[in-house]
């Protein structure tokens, strides 16, 4: 079976630098994100996480704490309304809350000191959302220092809140530009609900049209599968799309998207072009002497065509050479009248 | 004395590496892309602002910027860059160099010259039709151009690097330098884009790197652009208000801007970009200098007045628009020849009702073909798009698809036929 886009992204098999993902409150980047950390230490890379909308404590439930974790805390106390907490370890996994006075500085320096301690690391950014509350330039001068630091050992995945709006600005959304930044793009969508009407739709024949709803039922529903959209834009320059499902089975499994919405796909039928000539009763092919003989065949004009490429001067006179049949006679036939 | 010879010396000389217009005698410098040139009416008319709109997820525009910077360095025009997004550095070192080797290397053209000039496959009926032009949907690349000798006139690059509005400094061209008579450079070269420019050529070269200020939370970003480039133009003698000292030849000036208006620029409104644009082409119409401006167009669908403002405000608009870039046109057939679309939204005119490209133009016929692009090993061309025949290439139908075939029996009835039992009378 042919490797599908998002296991290979996971599995860091072919080099995208930075991944962005855009979900929606129907269907959370969160798991995804802990795929992506998990298999990444898995791999023997360590681990940079920049948590502003999980805590700590939860992140590191999902994920076995171990050495090569380093947390950067923006979820705890970012304004720094309470007492300072210095930085401290849970089972190894290094936990730094810090204030957010200014992103760039506050963020992009640490990441840096822990980026030149390990060779190969991933940098997690779990929700932007929040940082671009704050100022979206900022956030996106923020993303682009950490899309800098990329390297083939260290990679960048953001998670990015599609659906919420955020003040208008002059000047491109940060939506459109984290999409721009990105080497590869994931958009998240969970699975259709199959309800009584899809079975009444294939007996009259009538669609009913989806009714709005904030959340549906199949909303996160993450055991049951979700589906990912994947824009896949490689250093060649070729740029593939495609669409991959996944479901929470003790792991993350990455499946291929019509197994979980069920379609039947309708295989093009690719017709092998049959020679023409072996469907006839008789012989149209040519052997090598008939071949032969058939180039040296004088046709009409041929002359002419040679003539004309030697001398190119302006054809105005008639070549005439007088035929078997022709006869010429030199005398004058007015010599014969008797006037 | 009614009769005044008339010098040649006397003349005002053309600077080099330009033109004069074949329609209205409007000074033009090349782009660097033939194809382009053409569909321009010639190439880019002096004191005009050329706005390329980007592909989504593609560099074809930033590539066709490099051919104009490769252009000006090949002419021996002075080149200014400005960018936010790259490295203004980084970028005129990967530039494109001319090609060495003589006439047209395209794959496809050596297969169709091998074939004709077989002895088997050349026309033996229709002999008089093999002088015809064949029908041409692209531009012939002319021969390779010799390599210009590098002139002294020298810009340091040692410069790079330095914080805070560093504007390069620029030497004035010793008097009494021989520099290559104008005639020997073409007007166009051509470029071979696998190869990189030359350390040396570059060095020797000059450039205005336009480095971005440090934040200083002003916000201002486009108006110390334009504050730097009105710089440049008077400090480099390229204003033709201001009158030159004697003795100095005047060069052309090529201003590059790579995604200006991308998430990079800060700006207060809109009216800040305006304001720039607008300011620019003032400056631009009183000098030697021409300017390529690329903007990541697809970032503002949600606001279109905005690029059309911009539309409005500048000379030339080309759209370039990559299959890659949308998963619509990804998988298409059409793909394998093209990479992509080339709109033509607006065409310089100056002192003219009607652009000089609707005369001139070979490619885009005055303004009815549709035209795509395609980018080939060494080089980059825009050719008129046809769409190929249905079905692709190899196919030759010569009996209906089975689909076909089979609604057409169905419907199918003559009069005396039964349901269910075949008529003896049909065939």
């Amino acid at each position: 079976m042919a490797s599908l886009s998002l296991d290979q992204l996971l599995n860091n098999r072919k080099a995208s630098p930075f991944t962005l993902i855009n979900d929606t409150v129907n269907m959370s980047a969160l798991p995804l994100l802990v795929e992506f950390s998990s298999r990444a230490l898995e791999s023997q890379q360590s681990l940079i996480v920049v948590l502003t909308e999980t805590s700590p404590r939860q992140w590191l439930e999902w994920i076995n704490p171990t050495s090569a974790i380093h947390i950067i805390d923006c979820y705890t106390d970012p304004m720094g309304w309470d007492q300072p907490i210095a930085p401290y370890k849970i089972k190894g996994a290094t936990v730094v809350p810090i204030r957010l006075d200014d992103i760039e500085r506050s963020i992009l320096a640490p990441v840096l000191q822990q980026t030149k301690q390990s060779e190969a690391c991933l940098i997690v950014v779990d929700s932007v959302n929040t940082l671009a509350m704050i100022s979206q330039h900022k956030t996106y001068q923020l993303i682009r220092g950490l899309e800098s630091l990329t390297t083939d050992a260290i990679r960048l995945v953001v998670g990015y809140h599609r659906d919420i709006r955020l003040p208008a600005t002059h000047g491109p959304g940060l939506g459109d530009s984290l999409d721009r930044l990105a080497s590869s793009l994931v958009r998240l969508e969970p699975l259709k609900e199959r309800t009584q009407f899809e079975n009444q739709a294939r007996l009259t024949g009538f669609m009913p049209a989806d009714s709005f709803s904030y959340m549906s039922l199949m909303a996160n529903w993450v055991s049951r599968g979700g589906l990912a959209h994947i824009e896949w834009r490689r250093k060649s320059g070729k740029i593939s799309y495609e669409t991959n499902g996944f479901c929470y089975n003790q792991r993350l499994e990455i499946v291929p998207a019509l197994q979980l919405t069920g379609e039947i796909q309708v295989k093009e039928i690719v017709e092998v072009k049959a020679d023409p000539m072996a469907s006839l009763s008789f012989n149209l092919s040519l052997t090598d002497e008939q071949r032969k003989t058939k180039e040296n065949l004088v046709l009409p004009y041929m002359k002419a065509q040679n003539e004309v490429q030697v001398d190119g001067q302006a054809s105005g006179t008639i070549y005439y050479e007088p035929d078997a049949a022709d006869d010429f006679d030199d005398e004058d036939p007015d010599d014969d009248l008797d006037i | 004395m009614s009769f005044r010879k008339r010098n040649v010396d006397q003349q005002p000389k053309l600077p080099a590496g330009s033109r004069l217009s074949a329609y209205n005698g409007q000074l033009l410098i090349s782009t660097g892309v033939p194809s382009l040139d053409d569909i321009l009416g010639g190439g880019l008319p002096v004191g005009t602002v050329l706005l390329i709109k980007e592909d989504r997820a593609t560099t074809y525009a930033q590539l066709l910027l490099k051919y104009f910077m490769a252009q000006g360095i090949a002419s021996g025009h002075h080149c200014a860059l400005a960018t936010r997004d790259e490295d203004p550095g980084e970028l005129m070192h990967n530039l494109m160099w001319l090609a060495t080797t003589d006439a047209d290397e395209d794959e496809d053209h050596d297969k169709r010259k091998q074939a004709q000039q077989s002895e088997s496959d050349r026309m033996k009926i229709a002999w008089r039709y093999s002088h015809l032009k064949s029908f041409d949907s692209s531009l012939k690349a002319k021969p390779a151009s010799p390599i210009a000798p590098a002139s002294p006139s020298s810009i340091s690059l040692k410069d790079l690097g330095k914080s805070g509005s560093g504007l390069t400094k620029q030497s004035q061209p010793a008097a009494g330098t021989t520099e290559p008579p104008p005639q020997q450079l073409p007007f166009c070269s051509m470029f071979d884009l696998t190869k990189r420019i030359p350390q040396q050529i570059l060095e020797e070269a000059s450039v205005s790197l336009i480095e971005p200020p440090p934040e200083d939370g002003s916000m201002d970003d486009y108006h110390v652009l334009l504050e730097s480039i009105r710089k440049i133009i008077i400090e480099g003698n390229f204003s033709s208000a201001l009158p030159a000292p004697p003795n100095t030849t005047r060069k052309a000036l090529r201003l590059g801007i790579h995604s200006l208006a991308s998430p990079g620029w800060q700006m207060k409104s809109p009216h800040d970009l305006y304001k720039f644009l607008h300011g620019l082409r003032g400056l631009l119409r009183f000098s030697f200098g021409a300017a390529v401006v690329t903007v990541p167009a697809y970032l503002y669908d949600e606001s279109p007045f905005f690029i059309r403002r911009i539309e409005h405000i500048v000379d030339a608009v080309i759209e370039i628009e990559s299959f890659a870039g949308s998963s619509v046109h990804n998988d298409a057939p059409y793909t394998q020849n093209y990479h992509g679309f080339f709109h033509v939204h607006k065409l310089p005119v100056l002192n003219s009702l009607l652009p000089p490209s609707t005369k001139l133009s070979v490619l885009s016929g005055g303004g009815s073909n549709d035209l795509a692009f395609k980018l080939r090993r060494k080089r980059f061309a825009i050719e008129t798009f046809h769409l190929p025949p249905e079905g692709g290439m190899g196919v030759r139908q010569t009996e209906p698809t089975p689909t076909a075939v089979k609604k057409a029996t169905v419907k199918e009835k003559l009069c005396g036929s039964l349901p269910g039992k075949k008529d003896l009378l049909e065939f």
